[in-house]
């Protein structure tokens, strides 16, 4: 009950605001932009001497542009959501206040999360009428739309943990803000970078399919982008994805290749990435509560 | 009286500063009891131990008969707690704000309602239950800071300077307000540095200086220290009379100190009612013409100024 009491007043102070109204605002017009330009730029370029990508493909590359640039945004709103969650309240001068109450470390965490997610999934449901000019086209399938959503989820949970473990290890905002943020850039490309640094000494030089080592996998399986790019609907055929190749990341993100891997590593990437992001959530929430649970004295 | 808070040899040590040693108090159920200090002297060090805020070096508090260091969440429960600063939430009205703090105390949904109404109208801010908290006023948040301490109905207040920065009309409200939580059977304990306040509203107090504790008692026994004595207040009739009286008086042995304002002598004086009536036939003698003559009641500021000077004495 007590955790009903910090989600609803959160929730409360959150939604009081113009400020939900412009991110919500903001992040529509930016994916509409998104989509509306994709869409523009297909027309002229199928219309043009070039030829172009109208007709069965146009569906899905508008839904991995959307689904890739969505991605994106939550991970750019997250921290910002979470960084002065516990911060704030040190600042704000109500957080001894908060401990001598029954709340318990755990409570005020897992209050203020419930709160950050459940905004954020506001804002994510909130870019579904953009996603439907994908059903437009057709071409995606509602499984890959359920796993996407799936991803989001988890990548926020993440990405919101992280950013409240920051918030309640940091005495100032300014500070929690600049951790919250390296994470998001470690989670969405530091993992990235890694895996693509560890697999490139065991890539064949010539022919044979490559060798993926496990390490690498792990770091891809942590990335949520790399874990989306796999799920994604790919419209020129296998391991033809032009906006996956433009990135220098290993072949196997296409989701064409998968690594010879036993064990609980030899599984889709996008479950990996689920378990992988829980557990890191998990770790994070346990960190927070411990840094502000109420004092133990003796 | 039963005591309901004790500290026994209570210390706490900033680094190599002890900014409490050796505290032994003792507050009685029911009480309003006055922790008098300067800035710096260990009212809100003491405060904060007593909340569990903090943890003592050395000693051992009790709060409603659970020890803070061993039972925490027990002292909790039985306490409400106001800082000297504390902020508020201020996109919130003061009837929600009521509202998360009686949840985040696990006070039940059934009845909550009545409880927080009640609770606005001790408070005198039943008109203001859907204002935002942000637009109160600094008498109007610290009244709601003390409806904050009530939501769980605790037996013990411990409020943190409750009248610092208020004006004196909301100084006066806060003080009946102080009086009807003590006659709903509430401990109030109040720190303070504004001394003349606290004598009014107090009936307990304890005066601490530099982290020790100098006095401790009833306010009535503090008051009655026949040591102390008010200074002799003399009000002449024009500052002739008062130049005269200046003159006359400083011949006598037994005044030590005289501060004049315009017609008006404050007079230090030792000794008790028979130097008083000896001086004032001295000044009909020398033909000062005398319109008020008495000696202004002793107040916890001068038992306080008195306990400091004789332990600064002593040191």
């Amino acid at each position: 009950m007590t955790l009903v009491g910090v989600v609803s007043k959160d929730l409360l102070g959150r939604m009081r605001t113009w400020r939900p109204a412009l991110v919500i605002g903001l992040h529509l017009g930016i994916l509409a932009a998104i989509a509306l330009g994709q869409i523009y730029a297909t027309q002229v370029s199928a219309s043009g001497a070039y030829g172009g990508a109208q007709g069965p493909a146009q569906g899905p590359e508008l839904f991995n542009t959307l689904a890739s640039f969505e991605l994106l945004l939550i991970a750019f709103l997250t921290p910002a959501l979470t960084a002065a969650a516990i911060s704030g309240e040190r600042e704000r001068r109500t957080f001894e206040l908060l401990l001598l109450t029954r709340l318990s470390g755990i409570g005020i965490v897992a209050g203020k999360l419930v709160s950050t997610v459940g905004f954020l999934v506001v804002v994510i449901f909130g870019s579904l009428p953009v996603f439907s000019l994908v059903f437009l086209f057709g071409g995606v399938a509602p499984q890959t739309l359920l796993r996407i959503y799936l991803l989001y989820a988890t990548a926020a949970t993440a990405l919101a943990t992280g950013g409240i473990c920051a918030s309640a290890l940091s005495k100032r905002t300014q500070t929690s803000i600049a951790l919250s943020y390296a994470f998001a850039f470690l989670l969405v490309f530091g993992t990235t970078i890694a895996a693509t640094v560890l697999n490139a000494p065991t890539r064949p030089l010539t022919g044979g399919p490559p060798e993926v080592p496990t390490l690498a996998w792990i770091a891809s399986a942590a990335n949520p982008l790399d874990a989306l790019l796999s799920v994604l609907p790919n419209p020129g055929g296998p391991g033809v994805a032009p906006y996956v190749a433009m990135l220098p990341i290993p072949g196997f993100l296409t989701g064409v290749e998968q690594p010879p891997l036993a064990g609980i590593w030899h599984a889709p990437l996008w479950r990996l990435n689920v378990e992988i992001e829980g557990v890191l959530a998990l770790v994070f929430v346990l960190l927070a509560a411990c840094a502000v649970r109420p004092p133990r004295l003796r | 009286m039963t005591p309901i808070i004790t500290t026994t040899h209570l210390g706490r040590r900033y680094g190599d500063t002890w900014a409490l040693r050796d505290l032994n108090l003792s507050i009685d159920e029911g009480s309003i009891f006055g922790l008098l200090g300067a800035n710096g002297a260990g009212k809100t060090t003491t405060l904060r131990i007593l909340t569990t805020s903090l943890a003592p070096s050395a000693g051992r508090a009790c709060v409603g008969g659970s020890d803070v260091a061993t039972h925490p969440r027990r002292v909790r429960r039985v306490l409400g707690y106001m800082p000297d600063s504390f902020g508020v939430y201020d996109d919130l009205t003061v009837l929600e704000y009521l509202d998360f703090y009686a949840t985040a105390h696990g006070v039940g949904r059934g009845g909550r309602r009545q409880l927080l109404d009640d609770l606005l109208s001790i408070v005198g801010l039943t008109d203001r239950r859907s204002s935002f908290v942000d637009v109160l006023s600094r008498g109007m948040k610290q009244r709601l800071g003390i409806a904050r301490c009530l939501v769980h109905d605790p037996p013990i207040l411990l409020l943190d300077e409750p009248a610092s920065g208020l004006d004196p009309l909301a100084r006066m409200e806060m003080q009946t307000l102080l009086r009807e939580l003590s006659q709903m059977g509430k401990t109030v304990v109040i720190s303070s540095h504004i001394l003349p306040e606290l004598g009014d509203i107090c009936t307990h107090a304890a005066i601490v200086h530099g982290g020790c504790l100098l006095l401790q008692g009833s306010v009535a026994e503090l008051l009655a220290e026949p040591s102390l004595s008010g200074p002799l207040q003399i009000r002449l009739v024009d500052e002739l009379s008062a130049r005269l009286a200046v003159e006359t008086l400083r011949r006598q042995p037994a005044v030590t100190g005289i501060t004049v304002n315009g017609a008006a002598l404050d007079v230090q004086a030792a000794g008790g009612p028979e130097v008083d009536a000896d001086l004032f036939v001295l000044l009909g003698r020398a033909g000062c013409r005398v319109l008020r003559y008495g000696r202004r009641p002793v107040s916890l500021e001068d038992v306080y100024f008195a306990a400091v000077r004789s332990s600064m004495e002593a040191a």
